[in-house]
């Protein structure tokens, strides 16, 4: 039950609160264009979103969500009128990348569950 | 308006000139007359400031700033005498009839009072209040029904405003609420664009005093009120008469039908939701007041529309959210009770943040929106296990902060399965909890790298170390490696 040795984080993935990036090779083929740069809004409608638009296209691909961001840029977690929210701003390199949100898992629905705030 | 006119006066500067365009060339021009005007002189007229502001301004406009903020925090009893003088001047402005002004006890009161009583008037102008032949009517009717209503509605409540304040706020307002009926609201509001506040003001301060003064002062005064005000009270009545309009229980039915009939009642409970159609957010939304407000008492504009202006403004000063119609409008008085931290977030334990006179009242810890219970409980009397369950991990977290990790380890007695300390992430635990519910349940406890606030959030029992639990949230694999380079 003793502290483990620290380990060294993996390159390509990224966390901002309840939303993770995994840095791809290349967004799959016959994945569909859709509009926006919202990551992830929770019920109280703060948001995480990429900070300048026009810095990514975002995909989606069987219920799998992809950003190809054309260069480095941050995501922002902010309320719908742009003022900042709790996590802080991180830093993203050009890449295309996976992302998605952590789940937690409902003991009483006996499933996973996406965090809800 | 002078100060929109394409073609300026005699100017000293004539750097400044380029200020002097039209409202529509705003965007285009907006960055280049910024850069042109970065060392323009100080200019003071009451038709036009330019050159930045003076340190005396920039004193003045703390102490305007936080004019407004307490304005925004207001809690004693509204003065209906003063609210009637300017709404009424507020339609007139509008070229609409003076209304029936009514004080409504809280915000909850003139949304349910505004839907019921705007389904009344359209029933009565369209000969249906006495046509009782059926018990209900279909769902499509009741529908065009409350769209109608509000449709009524939001043409006053869009004429108001074009007429007195800002076609930028109005034109977002729209915007903003497409999904009920931008286009008419658009047209409606087009005949007025010409004929507001905000355009001039902004087009005669523009530049590094537009900047300087409008930054500062809407964005200060915003960050000090409006999560307490506006966006608090907002959620909770959006929230509170879905309660009502989706339930329709009996007795709010029983209501509504006694002023529309119970064919129409449910109707009726249906327009309350609509409120958002023709609301203004009187004194808990003031930011851009504060700017136009300081343009004028600080700068020194003089502008025409101000004599109307007027109007909004101390209809802003002297009460809360209204619901505008062609034949009425309902304000909200001030609440009695409003508490916000250091932060200026709504917040308050052992009772309501707000609560109306009318004891309509909500709850929130740090800015978050809570449950009566998870506000006003005593840390020592809340129930961690239940704590654990709330689903919204903001208002888990919020009470875990309430109950402290101390407080809440030493009730649940968890067994501690597994330590690790990443380099980035900080402290973890793999907790297993007996939740008096079969085999004891297990959550990862961790800290928000961001605030430094605990969390605990539950995993599957085939998590039986940290990393596994790491790894689960992100992908639902045990054995799928997460461990992020950056994580806030």
């Amino acid at each position: 039950m003793a502290g483990k040795k620290l380990q060294q984080p993996i390159e390509g993935q990224y966390q901002q609160g309840d939303v993770i990036l995994q840095r791809v090779r290349a967004i799959p083929d016959g994945a569909e264009r859709v509009n926006g740069a919202t990551l992830a809004e929770g019920e109280g409608h703060h948001i995480h979103r990429f900070a300048v638009a026009s810095d990514v296209e975002l995909y989606v691909k069987d219920g799998v969500r992809f950003a190809h961001v054309k260069k480095d840029t941050t995501i922002e977690h902010v309320t719908p009128d742009g003022q900042p929210g709790e996590h802080k701003p991180i830093t993203l390199p050009a890449g295309a990348y996976q992302f998605g949100q952590v789940m937690e898992y409902d003991y009483l629905a006996e499933m996973a569950r996406r965090i809800v705030d | 308006v002078t100060a929109t006119n394409s073609t300026s006066p005699a100017c000293e500067d004539e750097r400044t000139t380029i200020l002097y365009m039209g409202a529509n060339k705003y965007d285009q021009d907006w960055t280049e007359a910024m850069e042109e005007n970065m060392d323009s002189q100080i200019i003071r007229r009451p038709d036009f400031a330019g050159g930045g502001i003076t340190d005396e301004e920039r004193e003045q406009k703390v102490a305007h700033s936080e004019l407004w903020i307490q304005r925004a925090f207001r809690t004693e009893p509204a003065d209906p005498q003063l609210l009637e003088e300017a709404i009424k001047g507020i339609y007139r402005a509008a070229n609409l009839a003076e209304p029936r002004v009514i004080l409504a006890p809280s915000p909850f009161v003139m949304a349910m009072a505004g839907g019921i009583a705007g389904m009344w008037w359209y029933l009565s102008e369209n000969n249906l209040l006495n046509e009782q032949k059926r018990q209900s009517v279909s769902p499509a009717a009741t529908r065009a029904a409350t769209y109608a209503a509000a449709k009524a509605a939001t043409a006053a409540a869009t004429a108001a405003a074009a007429a007195t304040d800002a076609a930028t706020r109005a034109a977002t307002y729209a915007a903003t609420h497409a999904a009920t009926d931008f286009e008419t609201r658009t047209e409606i509001f087009t005949p007025y664009a010409d004929f507001e506040t905000n355009a001039a003001a902004s087009a005669a301060t523009r530049g590094a005093t537009y900047a300087a003064t409008r930054d500062a002062i809407r964005n200060a005064t915003y960050a000090a009120t409006d999560a307490a005000t506006y966006a608090a009270t907002h959620a909770a009545i959006y929230a509170a008469t879905g309660v009502v309009t989706k339930a329709a229980t009996p007795s709010w039915l029983a209501l509504a039908a006694s002023f529309v009939g119970k064919r129409w009642a449910k109707a009726g409970l249906q327009s309350a939701i609509r409120w958002d159609n023709a609301y203004q957010g009187g004194n808990m939304r003031v930011s851009d007041d504060c700017f136009l407000t300081a343009a004028r008492d600080i700068l020194g504009l003089k502008l025409a529309p101000h004599a109307v202006y007027d109007y909004w403004e101390q209809a802003k000063i002297n009460g809360g959210f209204r619901w505008m119609h062609p034949k009425f409008c309902l304000v909200s008085d001030f609440p009695e009770i409003l508490r916000v931290n250091a932060r200026r977030q709504p917040h308050a334990e052992f009772g309501p943040s707000h609560r109306w006179r009318d004891g309509w009242s909500i709850w929130h810890i740090n800015g978050v929106k809570v449950e009566q219970w998870m506000a006003e409980s005593h840390p020592d009397d809340m129930d961690g296990r239940r704590v654990l369950q709330i689903e919204n991990v903001d208002q888990r977290r919020e009470c875990i902060r309430r109950m402290g990790m101390g407080r809440i380890i030493s009730q649940l007695e968890p067994t501690v399965l597994d330590t690790e300390r990443r380099e980035v992430g900080g402290e973890y635990r793999l907790l297993a909890v007996d939740m008096n519910h079969g085999e004891p349940w297990r959550f990862l406890q961790m800290v928000n790298q961001s605030t430094g606030a605990a969390h605990i959030e539950a995993v599957p029992r085939e998590c039986e170390t940290v990393r596994h639990a790491l790894n689960w949230r992100a992908s639902q694999n045990i054995n799928e490696e997460w461990f992020p380079t950056i994580l806030s």
